[in-house]
């Protein structure tokens, strides 16, 4: 059953967040694993740690070796939600939720930047004619 | 940022100003956020690798999804009380630290907690918990997620919904 095997996986993951959660230590100790020469970051690369960490319990527990799909990952969350406090589960969450559903309209965002400064600019200008005038 | 603005100006000062942060923020989006992780106890923070955890309502207009919500409150209920050995949290087994006097832990674990709460109940979201405030982008039926959002609402009263985008100015 597929849903046994999501439940093992969230288990053996949940025991590998407690793991590496533990300590600023054992954080440094997974990012050094992960990326060894670059800097120990707690924002950067977690996403792909996490997913990391997620992938090698999958393997552990799956006949045949094949990759975490975005639908695996969302059954393996939903199974590691009630094994984990709301702390580190909301950590694991934002860093594996999917994106996708979500965007920022970015094309238009040079030219609200100017516009934004010139209607600051121009009512600048005109207080301080005013100041003048009087 | 204009401390209590009460003019309309200012409030305009405020939000325009909320804005241009906001822009510059939104042009370095990518799907690939990178969370800020916090080991057992220490106090969690708003960061990630995009600056996302820091938009505010400047950046409501220019989210596009099928359907978002925001949960807001302005005073954060209860949710880490200090002990003798450090900050007890309901649900959670170890102690906090937090050195600027548990304000910052208080408010995003609250955050954390309404989300955690969220995951259980919805078939899918995306959130994203920000200071005083939560945004959830769900393909649930609006009716669903407002029932859903009133029984959160009995727990804590100080909580208000948004949709679309918050109120500007």
């Amino acid at each position: 059953m597929m849903e046994d095997l999501y439940i093992q996986v969230a288990q053996s993951f949940a025991k590998r967040i407690n793991e590496v959660f533990t300590s600023e230590a054992t954080l440094a100790q997974e990012f050094e694993k992960r990326f060894p020469g670059l800097t120990f970051s707690r924002t950067d690369h977690w996403m792909g740690i996490l997913f990391s960490m997620m992938r090698d319990c999958w393997l552990q527990h799956v006949e045949v070796k094949g990759e975490v799909s975005s639908y695996d990952r969302d059954q393996i969350l939903r199974a590691l939600h009630p094994l984990l406090d709301f702390n580190l589960f909301t950590q694991v969450l934002l860093n594996l939720q999917s994106y996708a559903t979500m965007a920022y309209r970015t094309g238009d965002a040079a030219a609200q930047l100017e516009l934004l400064k010139n209607k600051w600019e121009q009512r600048k200008v005109a207080s301080l004619s005013r100041t003048k005038r009087r | 940022m204009i401390k209590d603005a009460k003019s309309e100006s200012d409030r305009e000062f405020n939000h325009d100003l909320s804005t241009r942060r906001a822009l510059k923020i939104i042009a370095e989006f990518s799907p690939m956020i990178s969370f800020r992780v916090s080991p057992k106890g220490s106090t969690p923070a708003f960061a990630d690798s995009k600056n996302i955890s820091m938009l505010g309502v400047g950046g409501d207009q220019f989210l596009q999804a099928r359907q978002v919500f925001y949960i807001c409150w302005e005073a954060t209920p209860t949710m880490a009380v200090l002990t003798e050995r450090g900050f007890a949290v309901k649900g959670i087994d170890y102690l906090f630290q937090s050195k600027s006097g548990g304000e910052v832990l208080n408010e995003c674990l609250f955050a954390r907690y309404l989300m955690y709460y969220l995951y259980d109940k919805l078939k899918s979201a995306t959130m994203i918990p920000r200071m005083t405030s939560l945004m959830v982008v769900t393909n649930e039926e609006q009716e669903k997620f407002i029932e859903t959002f009133q029984v959160l609402q009995r727990l804590f009263p100080v909580l208000t919904l948004h949709h679309g985008s918050r109120a500007m100015v």
